[in-house]
């Protein structure tokens, strides 16, 4: 009996020796760390298409900083690497909210990046906002994310084109190059088919926005609407057949697009010119929709399936090909890009103190990558937004594939515009 | 060759949550003969003409059937092998027929094919022998009264061609005519060559056409014999104090 | 709002909500089967539904089977799955608690959606048709749907097995004492209605695009269907069906598209506070 007691004695005062000594020898010890960047994205659901291609270029950029050494942080006197952490927001605004105060309260990431869908977005930032946490937001497209009055968006920022920047550029374009051809003694009549989400609603507004400030005649003949997730667009295709519109502006993502375009020219046989937005700039949306592509058109700002336009784009394709076995996608270059503006920043701001990792976001300047701006700056204006340049593309089927070409806007043009094979011209 | 009883129990026993319904029963039923099985409410008839045609399963005990164990056997085994019954609650198919329900009686309880024409006419004919109005055999179930319905489920049990029939108290609901018109028509199926071990709990009707009656109470078997002899028993009349002495006399 | 739509528009809207609503019909008349017999409520069954559009899209890429055809294939392949789920799972709990079949239903639609995304991922899949013509398709997709639910209704109600499946429907009690073995017929059943879910998705992936997911609204739909239609009436299911195509069509026509999903429920709301017992069901026995 009195030697267990002696045993336990002896047990437990080496253990409160080797306790006290490892924690004496971490705590004086400098502190080495990475940096967290959370990335948000829809792994699974109706954008997981999307959101696997913004994990891959995140997981590109991040590989290609550490290889490199890592961001050299002033307060650490050291460069640190970067870890990555991703969530899925599963394309659901609750999903979001659960993973991003995930990623902030049990792995305490440093920065958020990411958000697809500005349904999703609008309620996954809300715990970023209150928790402080700087977010450049990649995905969602409509303006609201920075530009909240209910709440703070002082840590939030856009590294994304917006509706606003899509539909400008698609007016602009109908304008000047559809309309003297098909329309040239009236106004070109539009029709609008449009998710009925923030984002959809972002393009639709935003197209009766621009059509009257910049004073174009454009008429709007129709504007239906469908749900995230609906896979039949017939009825509201054959009410806007009976609208007897020149273009169909579809507003929506990668699937309900194709399958709009496919049942618009197949089963209602509505013949007209389709406009889709750039978050349909996707291997897989060329391969869906395969000859009914032919001469229809996209609006964009990164076009890895066109000619070469951008070294820097060039570059990253063969990069995205060689590590993943595929074409890169739309929202993975905002992403890519916003991972080398983050690191930037934090060197920037020498600290991982979030304020003033937000500050250095705020004030960055650094040369274009792959999303081009106006004048081949990234910087932040007072919405916290870009100035991206965004271009029209216009999809050739050879026979094998479909390609796009850009047609618009005259400084990056590669092809001249044509009108769709079978294309019915509508009325006033 | 011996030929075994058509049914025999060997201490059958059913508890239901930790109650015991039936306990150590047990009896034997010869070919062709009527046997009542009579007791105070709750005293496990019901039960233990249930756990015979398989709707409940034993805790123990065994039960053959032509020499055959059928203890661990589904109702629809061994409704082919021959034995089939009617539930106190009348139990029909409301959206057929009269002749469609006594038809599915012919076409699945038995063993062999047969074809839905046959079936048909075979069910006609044994609404015919249950003496079932000629002109609502092609009424839905759901519409017909209670004494109707009756007749349909005993001629749906008799469509399975049984040699042990179980009846639970087919004349309960019936008015007087009605009853009596019954009777008739159990002694008229016995006729046929089939056994029948019937639950009553109107005494007059046991004593009237039964050959043999088995007592329970509270689960147990308290007495068995000619009617005769079950109504002068001891321990009978002390179960059945209480109780109505109509149900004895 | 109707009348300022031309009239070959307005058939054409018409006709595109009978399409539609053969999909409707025989989703179902698969599930009414199932909780006819069985009273068990298949959450699950729109997922069925999606799997047989797999099968039939394997079927017309890998083998180069005509998609029509590969419906039959595709029947067999999810009906005989069916039946093994039933076996495997249903079997085991029915009649335990209605919560346990209610559980093991939205369990079996995660099962099956992530199987579905492993094996075919999530980007979505459509079937192309052989044909030029897109109106032959509607042609056939509303003639095979009248040949199946013809099939159908023979099977329910010429056959011996259709016998038992009525009988054990209507009272399962009486169905045991009369020598069918229920616990067959509810296999056979499940996979019935399993099978007539395949077709249905056959033809949904040859009209429209389907993904791993495409099954849950569907699903809720034909609930609605069989609610609106009597539980277990089979001339509500296929009534019920058309019907819920129809106005789905004439709603987006004249509400918008937004209103696609939330018109149906909305009528099951009326309908159910007007007659509980659905348009063509009889009270409960």
């Amino acid at each position: 009996m009195k030697k267990r007691t002696q045993l336990i004695i002896a047990v437990a005062i080496i253990a409160i020796i080797v306790v006290s000594a490892a924690a004496y020898y971490y705590t004086t010890l400098p502190p080495t760390r990475t940096i967290k960047i959370g990335l948000v994205a829809s792994l699974t659901g109706s954008a997981a298409d999307v959101g696997t291609d913004m994990e891959r270029a995140a997981m590109m950029a991040v590989e290609e900083i550490n290889e490199a050494g890592g961001v050299y942080v002033k307060e650490y006197n050291s460069k640190l690497k970067i870890e990555l952490i991703v969530g899925d927001d599963k394309t659901n605004p609750q999903e979001g909210v659960a993973i991003v105060t995930k990623l902030i309260t049990e792995d305490n990431v440093d920065v958020l990046v990411g958000g697809f869908s500005s349904a999703v977005t609008l309620a996954s930032q809300v715990p970023a906002i209150e928790h402080n946490v700087p977010f450049v937001i990649t995905g969602a497209s409509s303006s609201s994310v920075t530009r909240r009055t209910d709440k703070d968006t002082s840590y939030m920022f856009h590294y994304c084109t917006i509706t606003d920047d899509y539909s400008e550029t698609i007016v602009r374009f109908l304008n000047h190059t559809v309309k003297p051809i098909v329309a040239p003694n009236r106004n070109l009549s539009l029709a609008l088919l449009y998710q009925n989400t923030a984002y959809g609603q972002g393009c639709y507004q935003s197209t009766v926005y621009f059509i009257n400030t910049l004073g174009l005649n454009i008429t709007i003949v129709a504007a239906e609407t469908f749900n995230m997730g609906d896979t039949d667009f017939h009825t509201q295709l054959l009410k806007i057949k009976n609208a007897k519109p020149d273009a169909v502006y579809h507003a929506g993502f990668t699937r309900d697009t194709a399958d709009a375009i496919k049942q618009g020219i197949a089963d209602v046989g509505l013949n007209t010119l389709y406009i889709a937005v750039e978050c349909c700039e996707e291997p897989q949306f060329y391969e869906f929709l395969g000859s009914f592509g032919d001469r229809q058109i996209l609006e964009s700002k990164f076009g890895p399936q066109a000619e070469s336009y951008s070294e820097a784009v060039d570059d990253y394709k063969a990069k995205y090909i060689e590590r993943w076995g595929v074409i890169p996608g739309m929202m993975g270059a905002d992403t890519y890009d916003a991972i080398y503006l983050i690191a930037k920043a934090i060197e920037n701001a020498g600290t991982l103190d979030k304020a003033k990792i937000r500050d250095a976001i705020e004030n960055i300047e650094m040369p274009q990558m792959l999303i081009m701006m106006k004048d081949g700056i990234i910087r932040f204006d007072e919405n916290h937004e870009i100035d991206p340049l965004c271009f029209i593309e216009q999809m050739i089927w050879d026979g094998t594939t479909l390609k796009p070409y850009i047609v618009y806007p005259d400084e990056l043009k590669q092809r001249d515009f044509e009108l769709p094979p079978g294309y019915v011209p509508g009325g006033p | 060759m011996t030929k075994s009883p058509l049914l025999e129990l060997e201490k059958v026993t059913k508890s239901f949550g930790g109650l015991i319904a039936v306990r150590n029963i047990d009896f034997q039923i010869d070919r062709n003969e009527i046997v009542g099985l009579v007791g105070p409410n709750g005293a496990g008839k019901s039960t233990l003409l249930k756990i015979i045609n398989r709707f409940y399963k034993q805790d123990s005990g065994s039960i053959r059937f032509e020499g055959e164990d059928i203890s661990r056997l589904n109702p629809h085994e061994v409704c082919k092998m021959g034995i089939s019954g009617t539930t106190q609650i009348a139990q029909a198919f409301p959206d057929m027929t009269a002749i469609e329900n006594v038809a599915i009686g012919v076409l699945f309880g038995k063993l062999g094919r047969t074809s839905v024409n046959e079936a048909k006419k075979k069910a006609a004919e044994v609404l015919r022998f249950v003496e079932f109005s000629e002109n609502k055999m092609e009424t839905l179930v759901k519409n017909l009264n209670i004494a109707e319905l009756r007749r349909v489920q005993l001629a749906k049990a008799l469509a399975t061609n049984p040699k042990l029939l179980l009846l639970d108290e087919v004349t309960t609901g019936l008015g007087h005519i009605e009853g009596e018109k019954a009777i008739e028509l159990i002694r008229k199926i016995r006729k046929s060559g089939i056994t029948i071990l019937m639950v009553e709990h109107i005494m007059k009707i046991i004593m009237g056409i039964c050959d043999r009656v088995i007592v329970l109470n509270h689960g147990e078997k308290i007495a068995e014999g000619t009617p005769e002899e079950v109504v002068n028993n001891e321990a009978v009349i002390r179960s059945y104090l209480g109780e109505s002495s109509d149900c004895l006399k | 709002m109707l009348l300022a739509i031309s009239p070959p528009i307005l058939i054409q809207i018409i006709v595109w909500g009978l399409i539609v609503g053969c999909i409707y019909v025989l989703l179902a008349s698969g599930l009414n089967l199932i909780f006819g017999v069985m009273k068990v409520v298949n959450f699950a069954h729109g997922e069925f539904m999606i799997l047989g559009g797999y099968i039939s899209y394997s079927l017309s890429i890998f083998v180069g089977l005509n998609p029509y055809l590969s419906i039959f294939v595709s029947m067999i392949v999810v009906g005989v799955l069916g039946v093994i789920i039933e076996r495997v799972c249903f079997h085991q709990i029915l009649g335990t608690s209605k919560l346990n079949e209610l559980i093991l239903s939205l369990g079996l639609i995660y099962v099956l959606q992530n199987t579905m995304s492993i094996l075919w991922t999530d980007y979505p899949v459509l079937i192309n048709s052989p044909f030029e013509s897109r109106v032959l398709d509607w042609v056939i997709i509303i003639g095979i749907t009248m040949l199946i639910m013809t099939g159908f209704y023979i099977l329910i109600r010429r056959t011996k097995i259709g016998r038992a499946m009525r009988a054990t429907s209507q009272n399962r009690v009486a169905a045991m004492l009369m020598g069918i073995n229920v616990e067959h017929i509810n296999m056979l059943s499940f996979g019935l209605g399993t099978a007539l879910a395949a077709t249905a998705g056959t033809l949904l992936a040859i009209i429209t695009s389907i993904t791993p997911y495409s099954g849950e609204i569907p699903a809720l739909k034909a609930f609605t269907i069989i609610i609106l239609g009597g539980l277990g009436s089979p001339l509500g299911a296929v009534i019920g069906g058309l019907g819920y195509g129809l106005i789905e069509s004439v709603a987006v026509t004249v509400l918008g598209g937004t209103w696609r999903d939330a018109v149906g429920f909305i009528i099951l709301i009326l309908v159910l506070i007007i007659r509980p017992m659905g348009l063509f069901g009889e009270k409960e026995i």
